[in-house]
């Protein structure tokens, strides 16, 4: 089931404080759509402090690698992507996946590594809106 | 009767290469064992099943052991579980891979807080539910005294893990704890799958390690386990080398 808006508005405040916390930055540069390694500083470290924080705080569990396998759906690994380069369908897939990224953030070709810096806050709100999801009865 | 057979332990960063080698080691050797993890649920699940399996208890706890009062959570499980503690391997650790040119007060802190203050957390939350003693056992690498490519916090971060644990030896001592740590060689863990230089490392202890070719976590873990044992209880502040004699060759 998609997140709604009103879902993701709502642990929008939080989880923007989390990142604040977590990347040590000013809250108020935390906007639903600033990308984490681009435009907030985000590395691998960070990233892990991250998810850490988002299930204690949410009482989830996002396993590595969480939102590329969960943006590649029902499409196989080749499907989905050839030689660490997205495929066509894979990146329309992705496109579709992250609409909360702007379109011109996407690159063609598109390697799997450079997805995370297409992560924005928001990404992160409904990737933690879709476990909590996972695990409700 | 299994040599620790009945102790309770605790292993930080217990899923995964030399912290999960260790778990299961200390259970094997009699021990119920608590892991924290970070991360790694997936992983925690499986090695707490495995020490299960031996009929030990086993459980895992999610924290930051760098965030002293993400440890302090962690504790109020632990003592509902084990109450008191024997054992304590402090391995989890995190690096960032980088020259030292490069690296800013965020790794400083990071690396730091969870490779080195973690031990001294520890050893604040654990002293008081070693009440009948207790063994300390920190995770150390050859990056405390050598200067690897990319290591420069770690190595760091080390070098203070080791001094610390023999400041810790010295105030814990008359209460019975003795806190050593083990300085583990180039171990092909997943740790090392992230460094650029990893073929290199590794080579390089094959051709001079005299002890053989490779240092497995399994070899780690048993360094770990000899300081647990009641024969091991006048050594203490010490620093024990499982490289399989590559730090001594030239």
């Amino acid at each position: 089931m998609d997140s709604t808006q009103e879902q993701i508005n709502t642990i929008f405040p939080k989880v923007a404080e989390l990142t604040a916390d977590a990347l040590a930055i000013d809250i108020a540069r935390v906007t639903p759509t600033a990308s984490l390694i681009d435009d907030l500083g985000a590395e691998s470290i960070d990233f892990l402090d991250l998810v850490f924080r988002l299930e204690r705080e949410f009482n989830v569990k996002i396993p590595h690698g969480q939102i590329t396998v969960d943006a590649r759906g029902d499409l196989s690994v080749a499907e989905f992507e050839e030689k660490g380069v997205l495929t066509d369908a894979g990146l329309e897939r992705l496109k579709a996946f992250l609409s909360e990224v702007p379109a011109e953030r996407f690159k063609t070709p598109m390697r799997v590594v450079e997805i995370p810096k297409l992560f924005t806050t928001e990404t992160f709100c409904k990737v933690v809106l879709r476990q909590q999801q996972a695990v409700a009865p | 009767m299994r040599p620790l057979e009945g102790k309770h332990a605790l292993v930080t960063g217990g899923t995964r290469g030399i912290g999960r080698a260790t778990a299961l080691k200390l259970a094997c050797a009699g021990c119920n064992v608590a892991i924290v993890y970070y991360n790694s649920h997936q992983e925690a699940e499986t090695v707490c099943l495995e020490i299960e399996g031996m009929g030990r208890k086993a459980f895992a706890i999610q924290a930051d052991v760098g965030n002293p009062d993400s440890l302090a959570e962690a504790f109020v499980t632990l003592k509902k579980e084990f109450g008191e503690l024997d054992i304590v391997v402090s391995n989890a650790a995190t690096g960032v891979l980088r020259p030292a040119m490069e690296l800013t007060l965020k790794h400083w802190r990071k690396v730091m807080e969870t490779n080195a203050l973690a031990l001294n957390t520890l050893a604040q939350l654990v002293a008081p539910m070693m009440t009948k003693g207790g063994r300390i056992v920190a995770i150390s690498s050859l990056g405390s005294m050598r200067a690897i490519p990319q290591y420069a916090f770690i190595g760091a971060s080390k070098a203070a893990l080791e001094s610390l644990a023999r400041s810790l030896a010295q105030e814990l001592g008359p209460r019975g704890i003795r806190v050593n740590v083990v300085n583990a060689g180039a171990v092909d863990t997943d740790a090392l799958k992230h460094f650029p230089n990893r073929e290199a490392l590794l080579g390089e202890h094959a051709r001079k390690a005299p002890a053989g070719p490779t240092l497995t976590p399994e070899d780690v873990a048993n360094g770990v386990f000899l300081l647990c044992l009641p024969e091991a209880e006048m050594i203490t502040g010490h620093t024990l080398m499982v490289d399989g004699g590559y730090s001594i060759s030239g």
